[in-house]
């Protein structure tokens, strides 16, 4: 149930609302379009404490937002700068480490397929997040990036190209016993 | 949202993107920090959201209670007693019925025990990537602090409403893989029940929602707690979570007192691994590049990571202090 923003259900009138319906999508989403939760944090803290200001004037919050979010992150230069004691995206999230059970095979793979992902440029990460986190269209994704529909198409394949290396097989893994 | 005509990269992406996106911040610094700012424009309102914010941050002993639960071969065992402290902070409900195949992989708890979490998540046996493993997670808020303490005029507007045990909720998003449900707990807390990518979520989240019940056994799990912190520093969260007890992790967070709250410190416990280079064992507390590491024998590497203002000193110190509990109960994590 990733929330996408794009209307799942009605647009809640008041801040607070917004914040306990969307909030936690939305750190999702930055988390999954910086690699790092600490960054992840900042930007969505600073985004919503700026657009708390002019609530009444955004027309479609849930878009707007993440709008903000992405181009946040698509510009962002400091903060890392002065958190001298916070790892890189990678460390991060490798400390952090998923709560998933997986077998150890396939860490190889998932370790490429991440330090890929995090070495992308920064508005081929923003594409194919939008494409195959939030999966949102072409056009929409052209819309949030502000380009055309051609770049977000090349952008998404050079991406693509990039993280094939990664490309492994898997094996399935049996589901748990009933509660 | 997998499509037949993806290649294995593709579906590898959408495998990593989900997984990062789960190692997501919880929302409370954030929301706390939005009402400070609101706390700023509005003065007449600042004396009363500023004791809300204080009371976050006090530390409520809870009355210890010694209870009894069963050990994995059904044997009687003495349950710790529930405490304010790192190991031993009470999750007090549970979700009686599950769908098969959810075993429990993380709990969460304030110092106060005004926010608790438990998650549970299957993987998919016919999904050769479990990308999207169905998750159900159950939080209880405390009704005192907004936007929590709003919820129960919200349940009694929405559209879509429901029932426990003649408590009111609200079905706040239902759609065939995800669904999110709000309702007044018997002792008047608010729980809140996610379900995520699991499939006839609104039904299945109603049935799950019927079955949570006060549990007077579980504890938080964490065999790491803080020892003293400088002043001005308080405990905001532990967090155990892995998918066994052998591969399990846990997380202390501690903020500033002094607004706007910062997170000021985090530790870490990661599971034992390949040796790491440099020094670890003498002496067990070294500094690198701003992190302070400390090996704990038998349960991993014990990382500092001081967010704020803290001096090298402090970090040290922080780490040295930490309480270390191998025999801590884990035994939860990765059970139905």
């Amino acid at each position: 149930m990733t929330d996408t923003g794009k209307g799942e259900t009605p647009m809640p009138p008041r801040f607070d609302d917004f914040l306990t319906d969307r909030l936690d999508g939305l750190l999702r989403y930055a988390t999954a379009l910086t690699g790092d939760p600490h960054l992840a944090q900042d930007i969505v803290q600073d985004v919503l404490l700026r657009a708390q200001q002019r609530w009444h004037r955004i027309e479609s919050p849930p878009t707007y937002v993440r709008r903000m979010v992405t181009n946040e992150y698509l510009s962002w230069r400091r903060r890392k700068s002065v958190r001298s004691t916070v790892p890189s995206s990678l460390e991060v999230l490798d400390a952090l480490s998923p709560p998933v059970a997986d077998e150890s095979d396939r860490y190889d793979d998932r370790d490429a397929m991440r330090r890929r992902l995090v070495a992308l440029p920064r508005k081929q990460r923003a594409a194919v997040v939008l494409r195959y986190y939030e999966n949102y269209s072409d056009t929409e994704i052209a819309e949030l990036l502000d380009c055309r529909e051609s770049t977000v198409r090349s952008q998404i394949a050079r991406a693509l190209s990039t993280l094939r290396e990664a490309e492994a097989t898997v094996t399935a893994e049996p589901s748990g016993a009933q509660r | 949202m997998t499509t037949p005509t993806e290649t294995n990269t593709e579906k590898m992406l959408r495998a990593e993107l989900a997984r990062i996106a789960n190692q997501a911040p919880r929302s409370h610094e954030v929301r706390a920090a939005l009402v400070r700012a609101e706390q700023t424009r509005r003065r007449p309102r600042s004396l009363t959201l500023a004791a809300v914010a204080a009371a976050v941050v006090l530390v409520i002993l809870a009355v210890p209670v010694v209870l009894n639960m069963a050990d994995e071969d059904g044997a009687a065992v003495a349950a710790p007693p529930a405490s304010s402290a790192a190991c031993c902070r009470a999750l007090e409900h549970d979700a009686t019925w599950l769908p098969d195949g959810f075993t429990e992989r993380r709990r969460e708890a304030s110092p106060d025990g005004d926010f608790q979490l438990r998650q549970w998540v299957a993987l998919d046996s016919i999904d050769p990537v479990p990308h999207a493993a169905p998750k159900i997670v159950l939080e209880t808020h405390s009704p005192d602090e907004p936007p929590w303490s709003g919820m129960p005029d919200k349940i009694a507007e929405a559209a879509d409403r429901f029932t426990v045990d003649g408590r009111a909720g609200s079905i706040d998003i239902a759609s065939d893989q995800g669904a999110q449900l709000t309702w007044i707990t018997e002792s008047g807390g608010i729980a809140r029940l996610k379900l995520t990518d699991v499939d006839d979520a609104r039904a299945t989240s109603l049935r799950v929602a019927h079955s949570v019940r006060p549990d007077p056994n579980a504890r938080t799990g964490s065999p790491i707690g803080f020892g003293s912190l400088p002043e001005g520093i308080v405990e905001s969260k532990v967090e155990s979570f892995g998918d066994s007890p052998e591969r399990s992790w846990s997380t202390l967070t501690a903020e500033e007192v002094a607004e706007p709250h910062m997170i000021a410190v985090r530790v870490e416990l990661t599971p034992a691994t390949a040796p790491r280079p440099g020094p670890v064992a003498q002496p067990p507390v070294y500094a690198r590049g701003g992190y302070v590491e400390r090996q704990i024998e038998g349960l991993g590497l014990l990382t500092v990571s001081a967010l704020g203002s803290l001096t090298h000193d402090q970090v040290v110190a922080i780490a040295e202090g930490i309480t270390v509990d191998p025999g801590v109960d884990r035994s939860w994590i990765g059970r139905p």
